[in-house]
């Protein structure tokens, strides 16, 4: 009975063995690249989160040109709703089945804080050897850098080794080109992309390895301009985050609200304490020009931008707009006076997409203004400059 | 004497019966997942009414957390495990339900650590072996799976520390995830604990993948019985590559308690290992190997495991047949266990994994009956 029992065993152990395994080669020799594995509607939790990797370490290698001493690790969520807006920006159904959910964006930063740039690492199936993990590091102005790549595919390996001169066509590549390099708008390398990169001569897995990392190029660059250039806007001042983590995020934002030629030179931020601000919004609620003296000093906030090339500070100052919605604004004026940058720090909910573009460009048109006094029938968004550059000289005046 | 020539043949047919119905629903399973490979499609584009039902609540809580504390993380844990040993041993159950969670605790804007609480109560219900955790064939117990803080401020620069209830760094367990997975490696009956009570120092150095662990030796629960210790380190390199391997020693003297699932005994607490494991990469398919040397007590033991997987390029599809053996030095010769294992896990949507594995006895100590053991299981997350 027992050898009659070991036989069957044996015969099922084969029989079941090429049950198995069959149906799992068949689905192997689809490259998963070829069907969108994006169709998941909330987050992948199949994987317990002991095993969810960390990739601080990388920063030596992406960032080995800068001196770090920290790599501040923040966290960011995208929902149903952001991956929509991903997906129209990158105007492709194809995406990843771990879009959804948590990720964190690495900081390698200085010991005050500054950051050096961005990097964020995404998994993507490959077509023969399973995974394969992309790093791109990105500046504060969201342009690419530098990318890793690592997996099990010897491809990866080939890719590295011609990382310098791949990093020389990425970084001078503009967004329309990164999608002519993919085919139909899929992880595939399209010819074109082949040629420019100048690596048709290579093999097809080099190809299927750095689809997928120009298509991750393009889809890190946009989930990070979303997440990272703009900030949830509280309908009331009771609903405002104060964790350690937003505030880090709100840190790093300063950072990408500031014009790119001044980043390099900012050595600290000191936020104007509410004692100090408070004084100097009376004075401007004081002037007498109606228009200036409306200020609303409840939902306004201010930071001095210490630069090593200049012994006056910077302003940077927050401020909320009133529309058919709240569109929350940071103008960054320089000591001379004058307005050099705007930045949409985000926007109520209700607040459309469209309307959020009209504003930014028409306050984007007063970039290099300076104070007018008394400035009659100038339009709504003049008024918002002036009442800005009012409230930073009277802040200059109190450093004096 | 033994049991009489009637009575075993009762027993045999018992075991053939229940053998057969293992059988059936082995192959059930198994069609039913290839089948779900064409179905994935539609399993991972929307959830199902009842699905809607169960998650909701917690989609709308993880979205408050998400407001409240960006970093926390919490995940609800279910499963269903079936046991059925040929033999007539009966039908056994494991059930589960478990709480995952991580943060991120920070120090004037900087992360510092990583908190991770993996809490289970399990319930196992006339299993073939009992693991002696439990009290009795029907028992509910709290596992601690891992509990640790990681202070992982310096991790770019190398180094981090932990400390808690984590996994004991050897072998190929070190570099994949089997927690509450039918895969498993050989830590648990090699070494006689997965996870344990202590602190240790990991991190990577020039592609080096470290960790050196100090910890209690007691596993589930922290118990302090006379000399308890253990002492683990492994190193191992190019862990995202096409070939990784990796070395590790491993001595302790383990307080003979608490001995692992799928381990019903604890004979010799004293233990000393030197392994080395790999890993090969080809298109579609791995190879793994790990094998050990050492002592229990003063007498010698050897462990060694192969396994050949496939998987789908995104790695939610796995197929893989292992083959386990140790041995002990007895007075004369060696006394050998071996066994296959064929196993099949397939992740469909976000939540759900199904696996089934079927282990067949090579051989075992002491001429002891050959047998088979088939267990599926059934799990959510979420």
């Amino acid at each position: 009975m027992h050898r009659t029992l070991r036989i069957s065993t044996a015969m099922i152990t084969v029989v079941l063995g090429i049950t198995l395994l069959i149906p799992l080669s068949l689905v192997h020799g689809q490259a998963a690249a070829e069907k969108p594995s994006g169709g998941f509607v909330r987050p992948d939790r199949t994987t317990p989160f002991c095993s969810s990797p960390t990739y601080d370490a990388h920063a030596t290698q992406l960032f080995s040109d800068l001196e770090f001493d920290d790599v501040v690790e923040v966290n960011f969520s995208i929902n149903s709703q952001l991956r929509k807006r991903i997906q129209a920006d990158l105007g492709a159904d194809f995406l990843p089945y771990d879009l959804l959910g948590k990720h964190v964006m690495y900081f390698p930063a200085t010991k005050k804080k500054m950051p050096l740039g961005m990097m964020h690492f995404r998994k993507m199936a490959g077509s023969k050897f399973g995974l394969v993990t992309v790093g791109w590091r990105l500046d504060l102005q969201f342009n690419l850098i530098d990318f890793m790549v690592e997996g099990r595919d010897p491809a990866t390996i080939k890719i590295m080794k011609i990382r310098n001169e791949l990093n020389n066509k990425f970084r001078g590549a503009s967004s329309e080109q990164l999608i002519s390099w993919l085919e139909n708008e899929s992880a595939q390398l399209s010819s074109l992309g082949k040629r420019d990169l100048e690596v048709a001569q290579m093999d097809d897995g080099v190809h299927d390895v750095l689809g997928i990392v120009v298509y991750l190029a393009r889809l890190t660059r946009t989930s990070a301009k979303l997440c990272f250039s703009e900030k949830k806007v509280a309908a009331s001042r009771d609903e405002t985050d104060e964790t350690d983590e937003s505030s880090m995020k709100d840190h790093i934002l300063h950072f990408v609200s500031i014009p790119e030629e001044l980043i390099e030179q900012v050595v600290d931020l000191q936020k104007v304490s509410s004692s100090e601000l408070k004084v100097a919004c009376a004075k401007v609620k004081s002037q007498k020009d109606e228009d200036t003296s409306e200020i609303c000093c409840e939902s306004i906030s201010a930071t001095r931008v210490i630069m090593s090339g200049s012994s006056e500070p910077y302003y940077s100052i927050d401020s909320k707009m009133q529309l058919a919605g709240t569109l929350e604004l940071r103008w960054i004026v320089n000591p001379q006076l004058e307005l050099i940058a705007v930045h949409v720090l985000g926007s109520s909910a209700d607040m459309s997409e469209a309307v959020k573009a009209r504003e930014r460009s028409a306050l984007e048109q007063h970039i290099g203004a300076s104070w007018i006094p008394n400035a009659e029938c100038a339009p709504g968004t003049r008024i918002l400059v002036n009442r800005v550059l009012m409230l930073c000289q009277i802040l200059k005046n109190s450093e004096h | 004497m033994g049991i009489p020539i009637e009575g075993r043949f009762v027993l045999n047919r018992i075991g053939l019966r229940h053998f057969c119905a293992l059988t059936t629903i082995i192959i059930f399973m198994t069609l039913s997942l290839a089948m779900s490979a064409s179905a994935q499609g539609s399993f991972s584009t929307g959830d199902s009414e009842l699905e809607n039902w169960i998650v909701e609540p917690k989609l709308r809580f993880d979205e408050w957390l998400d407001d409240q504390r960006p970093s926390l993380e919490i995940a609800f844990d279910l499963s269903m495990r079936i046991v059925e040993k040929s033999g007539g041993s009966g039908t056994g159950h494991v059930n589960w339900v478990g709480i995952d969670l991580i943060d991120q605790l920070h120090w004037d804007g900087f992360p510092i650590a990583t908190i991770l609480v993996q809490a289970y109560a399990v319930e196992v219900k006339d299993l073939p072996a009992t693991p002696i955790i439990f009290d009795d064939s029907r028992d509910w117990q709290l596992q601690w799976r891992f509990v640790y803080l990681d202070f992982d401020r310096w991790s770019h620069k190398g180094i981090s520390w932990k400390v808690g209830h984590f996994q004991v760094p050897f072998g190929l367990e070190w570099t994949s995830d089997t927690t509450g997975t039918l895969r498993q490696y050989t830590n648990a009956k090699n070494l006689g604990v997965k996870a344990d009570w202590g602190m240790s120092a990991h991190g990577t150095v020039d592609g080096l993948d470290y960790e050196v662990a100090v910890t209690r030796g007691s596993g589930n629960e922290y118990r302090d019985v006379s000399d308890n210790h253990l002492f683990a380190v492994r190193i191992g390199a190019s862990p995202g590559h096409n070939l990784s391997y990796g070395v590790s020693y491993f001595d302790a003297q383990l307080t003979g308690q608490d001995a692992p699932i799928g381990m019903s005994t604890f004979p010799k607490p004293d233990r000393v290992r030197y392994g080395v494991d790999a890993r090969w990469n080809f298109p579609g398919f791995q190879l793994l190997g790990e094998c050990s040397r050492g002592t229990n007590d003063d007498l010698d033991v050897w462990s060694a495991l192969l396994e050949a997987n496939i998987h789908s390029p995104d790695e939610r599809n796995l197929a893989y047949l292992q083959t386990v053996g140790s041995a002990t030095k007895g007075v004369s010769d060696w006394d050998e266990r071996v066994q296959a294992h064929l196993g099949v896990k397939r992740l469909i949507g976000p939540s759900l994994s199904l696996e089934a594995q079927w282990t067949h006895d090579l051989e075992l100590p002491g001429n002891a009956p050959l047998g088979d053991t088939g267990v599926l299981q059934i799990r959510y997350r979420f």
